[in-house]
């Protein structure tokens, strides 16, 4: 009988569905890797296992019995614990206080913290001085007093998501070395990655969800990088090659660099979408944001884009991936918003003219096809789809040369999607140039004429049409290297 | 909104008092009922209108300037018969003065004058007979010599002025071997006369005798004092009852007695006379409360 | 319709801002014979202006996501200025120019903290506050200037067509800054980067000058605000203000504008003072006791923060 077992399980946001009725069993003393592309359902499984979220259907299982969380708080009680990227520990506090956080007597003896603490961590192969601020250690050694403390509460279940994003090789190395030898004492880990190398060297089986179901889940030894990859983007019918769409000319070299991101010269096109891939802290959203002199520095035509202004003076305009936090002002209408980046243009000597806004925003909600045709709703009552449209709206109204999308389709439904689509080729034949940065391989193989994949902060690989969604996947996990 | 609007309006009722249409109203504008000396001036005043079959609306400036002309318009608009004002400044309250004029209502001035306006009667302690013996007490203390600290009351009500006054007239009269070193305002408040005497203490080496425009200020400089161990003495104005028990224990060497209660009660034998109809003489009257000096036997 | 800027008919349906000041009007009509008079109404009117022009300014300032506590120390300010400068022989007009320019330069001095040094506007404004104070203070050598031209009495206390000069300059300066906010791309700006920063910044809009111009517009109303007091006290006091700053931002929260930004109007700021002003007018009148009316009063813009807070979350 598996340690913990997860039947049947079913979650919906909203209107999407990521959790379709997934079963997942883990044993003792096992690492279970869990892979699968952004969105199909990876974290959301592992946030209903530790107790953050609550299962529309189906049940969790530990130890045959049947396991009610209903919070993280009761699942640590219960022995799963996930070991967060953004810790659960305090800095301020000594190790060994981090060590016995929740379960501190009432009166605090250091000898006999100390001494807890090196009973912990000893025989875990960690040589932590028990006494030091939290604040002292590195992300790495950070980690692994996380993971001690979880182990030090009796932690049966351990899930971790994406751990080594911010390790070096040496600190991946120590916490490698500490999951061996947890999974030697009896606990069970679930262990989530977008880096097949990492998967290939530490676990025992595999499992892969791809939109929000299990598909497959085999012993690592019957596995394949390749194999693993084909099961991630499954048995898709190759997409038609993009007809031939770029025209003469080039529009603009970009001249990027930033923190995270090693310098970076990309040459666009008129007419030309170009995507960038790759995984979160790949430096492919930094790129974008450079480019859009968010962050770094960011040159377009040989002239510097130091901030947004800048940037939309040389023609250039970003759709960001979070569009109710960055793309819209939610209280103001829809009207507003669409008006928002040109409002000089708008106005006679400050004072705007009504008449102007109207038919600019009437233009705009008909090309997009707005639903519904109201501008004066507030955006936030749009669908997730529709406030995209805004965001676009809003963009186009300021007639740009190049658009810069960062998850363009994140969060929107299938039909809008198709929509955008369609408009996003529209767009690119008119003579606009493209950059689409995105999660969502399929998306970037199907609407891209190359893909630029990005690992570690720098481009290792550009791919031209004819696109594969296998190939793109392959690239930005690392399975192309690992093979 | 609404329901709580409504309850609103439920406490206001049960607050305001029933309104006796039978009796005349007459209204008080207090600078202040944060300070005690000005809790007896209405209390007295309460009496005194109570005796005469008065109604008496007693409104509370706080101190505050643009309060106290809002209160008077209030008033104003209540249509009381006569107004009697305690202003928290003197120019301030002119316009409130001049629209109680302009109205018909007669305007009595307790306590502090005001600078302009037509005002019938003035009710006030003789504060510059007042400063006058403080004056001639730290002379005899300090045996004709010696460094002396005024701290002053609110810059520009008479009060401050007239004490002043005669404090610096009597020392300069009778006694030019003690000088003011120090003279600084707190603003005849308690916790103000505390810091500012710290800060003196610090800038003066030498100090033998501190002369507070009223009772709170002094009772503040004593804290101070009484911390930095230095052998001073300290003379207040007004003989709040805190001050007189202080004189009393010897920690204060005196305090000179106004009685508010006597103002309040002579500014409503005033107004009841004007309500019975009696005129408003031509030019302010100027109605002087007697003032004494409160010191203790036993203390040396 | 959109919510975030209001038109008479939205206030009424919305909120119900106005019903809650008739059924207190009403309501004081009928505990108080002397409430509901021409001259009570034009009385209660002439005390809230004061206040009411701080309270425009300081609506621009919330509606982009900041506060400012410095108004009452920048009134304070501008009332000196202007009567010492009269005192010292300038012409009044000019005196009360100049202090309207000390103003709005006390304004934009806040607004360089808050927008280009980045520094939380509470406490840039804060400092702002007490510098100020100290500022008035120094000026006036802790003493009113008293003494001052007729031209301070007639603005203060003066009557034109029957109705006091301080209600027609607090109108004056609500339709100016309704026009601002409504009419003007710098309002529709001040809207958005009150309402979600990020995005405006996204959208090219040049946030740092909006930030600038809001805080700068505040000490313009703060020192209008300040000739005004001088005049009703035909003196200028060196403690003036004081406290000021609490009043306004009751005005503007009462009125419906929302404390995160984004969200409100100057229309709903006019009310939220006259409730504040009618309730004072009120408990005056019905000589409810000082003490009392601090509680009334405390109660009534919590209430109005509870319904803001209400409102809010029924939105998500």
């Amino acid at each position: 009988m598996a340690l913990l077992e997860m039947r049947a399980i079913r979650k919906r946001f909203g209107g999407v569905e990521a959790l379709k009725g997934v079963d997942l069993a883990l044993e003792a003393g096992e690492v279970h890797a869990l892979v699968g592309e952004n969105g199909a359902g990876k974290s959301t499984l592992m946030k209903v296992l530790s107790g953050a979220l609550q299962p529309d259907a189906g049940e969790v299982r530990l130890d045959g019995r049947p396991l009610r969380l209903r919070g993280v708080a009761e699942a640590r009680r219960a022995g799963v614990v996930m070991v967060y990227q953004e810790l659960t520990l305090v800095p301020d506090l000594s190790v060994a206080e981090n060590l016995q956080l929740g379960r501190l007597p009432p009166l605090v003896r250091h000898a006999s913290l100390e001494a807890s603490a090196r009973a912990l961590l000893g025989p875990m192969g960690l040589s932590i001085p028990p006494g030091a601020p939290l604040r002292s250690l590195g992300a790495g050694a950070q980690q692994l007093v996380a993971v001690a403390r979880a182990f030090g509460e009796r932690a049966r279940v351990l899930v971790f998501d994406e751990p080594t994003a911010t390790l070096s090789a040496s600190e991946t190395a120590q916490l490698f070395a500490l999951i061996r030898r947890l999974r030697g004492e009896g606990v069970a880990v679930a262990y989530i990655s977008h880096r097949l190398e990492e998967i290939f060297e530490l676990a025992d089986r595999v499992t892969v969800l791809r939109d929000g179901e299990r598909v497959a889940t085999a012993p690592i030894a019957e596995l394949t990088p390749e194999r693993v990859v084909t099961l991630m983007v499954g048995r898709e019918v190759r997409v038609t090659p993009r007809p031939a769409r770029r025209q003469a000319g080039a529009l603009g070299r970009f001249e990027v660099s930033a923190p995270g991101l090693s310098p970076l010269s990309l040459e666009l096109g008129r007419g030309e979408i170009v995507g960038l891939a790759g995984v979160v802290g790949s430096g492919r959203s930094e790129a974008l944001e450079a480019m859009f002199g968010l962050r770094g520095r960011g040159g377009w035509r040989g002239r510097p884009v130091s901030d947004p202004r800048d940037a939309l003076r040389h023609g250039l305009f970003l759709v960001p991936a979070d569009r109710k936090a960055q793309g819209l002002v939610l209280e103001l209408s829809a009207r507003e918003n669409v008006a928002l980046a040109v409002l000089p243009r708008l106005a006679r000597l400050g004072v705007m003219v009504p008449a102007r806004e109207r038919t600019l925003v009437r233009r705009w909600f008909d090309r997009l096809r707005v639903r519904p045709d109201d501008p004066e709703r507030p955006a936030r009552t749009f669908s997730g789809g529709n406030q995209q449209k805004l965001v676009l709206a809003k963009g186009l109204a300021a007639t740009p040369e190049v658009l810069l999308l960062e998850e363009p389709t994140r969060g929107v439904d299938v039909a809008t999607r198709a929509e955008l689509y369609a408009l996003l080729d529209e767009l690119a034949a008119g003579g606009l140039g493209l950059v689409v940065s995105s999660s969502d391989t399929e998306e970037l193989a199907g609407l891209c004429d190359r893909v630029l994949v990005f690992r570690g902060g720098r481009v290792v690989k550009e791919l031209a049409a004819p696109l594969h969604r296998e190939e793109v996947v392959a690239h930005v996990t690392g399975a192309r290297d690992v093979a | 909104m609404l329901t709580r609007v409504t309850l609103l309006l439920a406490a206001l009722a049960l607050l305001a008092p029933t309104q006796a249409e039978a009796k005349e109203t007459v209204g008080l504008s207090i600078s202040t009922l944060n300070n005690p000396f000005f809790v007896t001036l209405r209390d007295g005043a309460r009496a005194a209108a109570a005796k005469a079959g008065l109604e008496l609306v007693v409104l509370d400036a706080q101190d505050k300037v643009d309060k106290q002309v809002a209160d008077v318009e209030d008033l104003i608009q209540k249509k009381v018969k006569v107004i009697l004002i305690n202003p928290t400044d003197a120019a301030a309250v002119v316009p409130a003065i001049k629209r109680a004029n302009a109205a018909g209502i007669p305007v009595i001035t307790v306590d502090r004058g005001a600078s302009g306006g037509a005002v019938a009667f003035h009710i006030a302690s003789d504060n510059v007979a007042g400063g006058k013996l403080a004056g001639d007490l730290v002379c005899k203390l300090l045996g004709g010599k010696g460094k002396a600290v005024e701290l002053e009351g609110v810059p520009g009500t008479s009060a401050a002025r007239d004490r002043g006054a005669g404090f610096n007239a009597a020392l300069k009269a009778g006694c030019p071997g003690v000088a003011v070193v120090s003279r600084q305002t707190a603003n005849f408040d308690r916790a103000q006369g505390l810091t500012v005497m710290e800060n003196v203490l610090q800038a003066q080496p030498a100090i033998d005798a501190v002369f507070a425009h009223n009772d709170e200020m002094a009772l503040g400089a004593l804290q101070a004092v009484r911390a930095s161990k230095r052998p001073i003495r300290i003379v207040g104005f007004d003989a709040t009852d805190d001050a007189v028990k202080a004189v009393d224990a010897c920690e204060l060497k005196a305090t000179v007695a106004q009685q508010p209660s006597e103002m309040g009660r002579l500014a409503v034998e005033k107004a009841a006379a004007l309500v019975k109809g009696g005129k408003a003489p031509p030019a302010t009257e100027f109605i002087p409360v007697a003032l004494r000096l409160v010191t203790s036997e036993k203390c040396k | 319709m959109s919510p975030a800027r209001a038109t008479w008919r939205e206030l009424l349906s919305r909120y119900g801002i106005l019903l809650a000041f008739l059924a207190l009007a009403t309501g004081l009509a009928l505990l108080s014979p002397s409430f509901l008079s021409p001259s009570n109404l034009l009385n209660v009117l002439r005390q809230i202006s004061v206040n009411a022009l701080l309270a425009f300014g300081m609506t621009t300032v919330i509606l982009c996501a900041g506060i400012d506590l410095s108004v009452g120390s920048v009134l304070a300010v501008s009332g000196a200025l202007a009567a010492g400068l009269s005192v010292a022989g300038w012409p009044a007009p000019a005196a009360m120019a100049a202090a309207l320019v000390a103003g709005t330069l006390m304004g934009l001095f806040n607004g360089l903290f808050v927008a280009a040094f980045r520094i939380a506007p509470f406490i840039a404004t804060l400092g702002g506050l007490t510098i100020f104070r100290g500022v008035a203070l120094v000026y006036t050598g802790g003493r009113p200037i008293t003494g001052l031209p007729d031209a301070f009495d007639a603005l203060g206390n003066g009557v034109a067509f029957g109705v006091p000069v301080p209600v027609w300059v607090m109108l004056a300066f609500l339709g100016l800054t309704q026009f601002l906010l409504r009419f003007t791309s710098l309002g529709r700006a001040v809207y958005a980067v009150g309402g979600n920063e990020e995005a405006a910044r996204l959208s090219g809009l040049p946030v740092m000058r909006t930030k600038l111009l809001v805080y700068g517009y505040s000490g313009l109303a703060a020192a209008m605000g300040g000739l005004v007091l001088t005049g009703r006290l035909n003196s200028a006091q060196p403690t003036a203000g004081s406290g000021f700053e609490l009043d306004a931002i009751a005005a503007v929260v009462v009125g419906g504008t929302s404390l995160v930004g984004g969200r409100g109007s100057v229309l709903g700021t006019f009310l939220g003072a006259a409730i504040i002003g009618v309730l004072n007018n009120g408990m005056n009148l019905l000589d409810v006791s000082a003490f009392y009316q601090q509680i009334v009063k405390g109660g009534v813009i919590l209430g109005a923060l509870l319904i803001d807070r209400l409102v809010a979350a029924r939105k998500d």
